[in-house]
C-alpha cells in the first residue's frame, strides 16, 4: 500500500510529509523544498560539534531524541528524518516538528526563529516577543478582533538573509491560549486542550490563505509589571542585540561554532535593521483589548 | 568578528562564542584598531575626538586595552 504524503506550506517553505502535522492546512506546491520521511535515526552523531541535553548537532545535520519516544534528525536544511520507539500521537509529534525539528531545519538555513506571535495589516507586520505567559498570543488574538491577522504563533520566523530588508515568513494557522483569555472571550469550551497538564488551548484560525513573505520593521517585547498601565519605550544598540538573542527560539540549540558565527551575523542584520520596543502591561487584570488599543496606538499605526 | 548596532559595537569571541558589548567611548576604539596602530597614535586620535585631557584618556584607554587582551579580544604586536 502506498505512503500517505502530505503537502504543506508554511513559514515560506513547501513540505512534502509522509507525517501528518494536525493543524495545517494542506497546500500542494512543487517541488518541495523540505521532505519529511520516516526511517532510521542514529542513536549519536559521528562528527557532532554541539551537544545538548536532547541534541547533537554540528553545521548540517541535527539529532533531536523525545525522551525514548522518537528520533528526529535535519539535515542540510531539507531533509527531516523521524523515527518512532514507541507509539505516539500525531498530535505530540506534529507539536515537536512545529517546534524544536524546525528550529533545528531554520538555523541550518541561517534564519531566524523568534519566540513570539505576529499580526499584519495593510503594510504594517509586527512580532510580539517575551517570555512564556507573558501574553503574545493574547495579543494577537485581541488584535485580530480589530482587524489584523495572525500570521504567527509561538514561532515567528525572520529571514534577514539579503542583508536588506526583513522578512517574516508566516506560521502556523492557530493560536494557542491559555485558560484564562479562552474564559475572557467566551470561546468555545471545546477547544482541543495541548497538553493534559497545562491549561493551554488551540483555537483555530480562520485560514487567511496568506502565506506570502510579509517585509515588517518592528518587533515588540512584551513584559509584566507590578504597577498598573501600559508603557512603551524603544531601545537602542546592545539592548537590542540582547533582547533578540534571548528571545530566540530554541537558541540552547545553537552550539557550533558555524551556525554562531552566522547567527550573529544575521542576528545583528535584524538589529540593525528594525525598531525595537519593549512594552509593558500590570500583572493583572488581563485588560486584552485595552492593551491592544494601547499597542495599536504606540506601536502599530505610527 | 564584530557588529555596530546603533553606533554600538558587539563583539563575538570566536574561541569562546562569549558576547562583549562596548560602550560609545569603547565602540571608537574599536573601529581605530582596526587598522594597527600604536597607544600614542591611539590616545591622539582619542583626544581629537572626545573632550577628555590626555592624562585621563590615558588611563581609561590602558585599562580599557588591559581588559580586552585578557578577554582575548584584541592583541598587542610588538614593534
Amino acid at each position: 500500500m502506498a505512503v500517505p504524503h502530505y503537502h504543506y506550506k508554511i513559514f515560506g517553505l513547501s513540505f512534502d510529509s509522509e507525517i501528518e502535522i494536525i493543524g495545517l492546512m494542506p497546500v500542494n506546491e512543487n517541488p518541495p523544498d523540505v521532505l519529511i520521511r520516516y526511517g532510521n535515526v542514529p542513536d549519536t552523531l559521528e562528527n557532532a560539534t554541539g551537544k545538548g541535553k536532547a541534541f547533537e548537532s554540528n553545521k548540517n545535520d541535527f539529532l533531536y531524541k523525545l525522551s525514548n519516544l522518537a528520533r528526529f534528525r535535519v539535515q542540510n536544511g531539507t531533509y527531516i528524518t523521524v523515527q518512532l520507539l514507541e507509539a505516539v500521537s500525531s498530535e505530540k509529534i506534529g507539536m515537536v516538528l512545529l517546534g524544536s525539528i524546525f528550529s533545528g531545519l531554520f538555523i541550518q538555513r541561517g534564519l531566524i526563529p523568534i519566540h513570539g506571535s505576529a499580526v499584519t495589516k495593510d503594510d504594517r507586520s509586527v512580532i510580539f516577543s517575551g517570555e512564556s505567559q507573558v501574553g503574545k498570543s493574547s495579543l494577537a488574538f485581541a488584535l485580530s478582533k480589530k482587524g489584523y491577522t495572525v500570521v504567527a504563533d509561538d514561532l515567528a520566523l525572520v529571514d534577514c538573509r539579503d542583508g536588506e530588508s526583513l522578512i517574516l515568513h508566516p506560521g502556523v494557522p492557530f493560536l494557542k491560549l491559555w485558560k484564562d483569555v479562552v474564559d475572557h472571550f467566551n470561546l468555545d469550551e471545546n477547544l482541543q486542550n495541548i497538553r493534559h497538564d497545562l491549561e493551554k488551548y488551540i483555537n483555530p484560525l480562520i485560514p487567511s490563505g496568506n502565506q506570502r513573505p510579509l517585509k515588517f520593521d518592528r518587533i515588540a517585547f512584551i513584559k509584566k509589571k507590578k504597577k498598573p498601565g501600559f508603557s512603551a519605550k524603544e531601545i537602542t544598540g546592545f539592548e537590542k542585540f540582547n533582547m533578540l538573542m534571548n528571545n530566540s527560539f530554541r537558541i540552547h540549540f545553537l552550539e557550533d561554532q558555524n551556525q554562531i558565527q552566522n547567527y550573529f551575523i544575521n542576528l545583528s542584520r535584524l538589529a540593525h535593521s528594525s525598531k525595537i520596543f519593549i512594552i509593558e502591561r500590570p500583572e493583572s487584570p488581563l485588560q486584552i483589548m485595552e492593551f491592544a488599543d494601547f499597542v495599536i496606538g504606540t506601536i502599530l499605526e505610527v | 568578528m564584530f557588529s555596530e548596532i546603533d553606533d554600538e559595537i558587539i563583539l563575538l569571541s570566536i574561541d569562546n562564542s562569549e558576547y562583549y558589548n562596548l560602550n560609545k567611548i569603547g565602540s571608537q576604539i574599536w573601529l581605530l584598531l582596526e587598522n594597527e596602530t600604536s597607544f600614542q597614535a591611539l590616545i591622539k586620535k582619542l583626544i581629537q575626538k572626545f573632550d577628555v585631557s590626555e592624562e585621563t584618556c590615558m588611563q581609561d584607554t590602558h585599562s580599557f586595552l588591559g581588559e580586552s587582551v585578557m578577554k582575548g579580544i584584541i592583541q598587542i604586536i610588538d614593534e
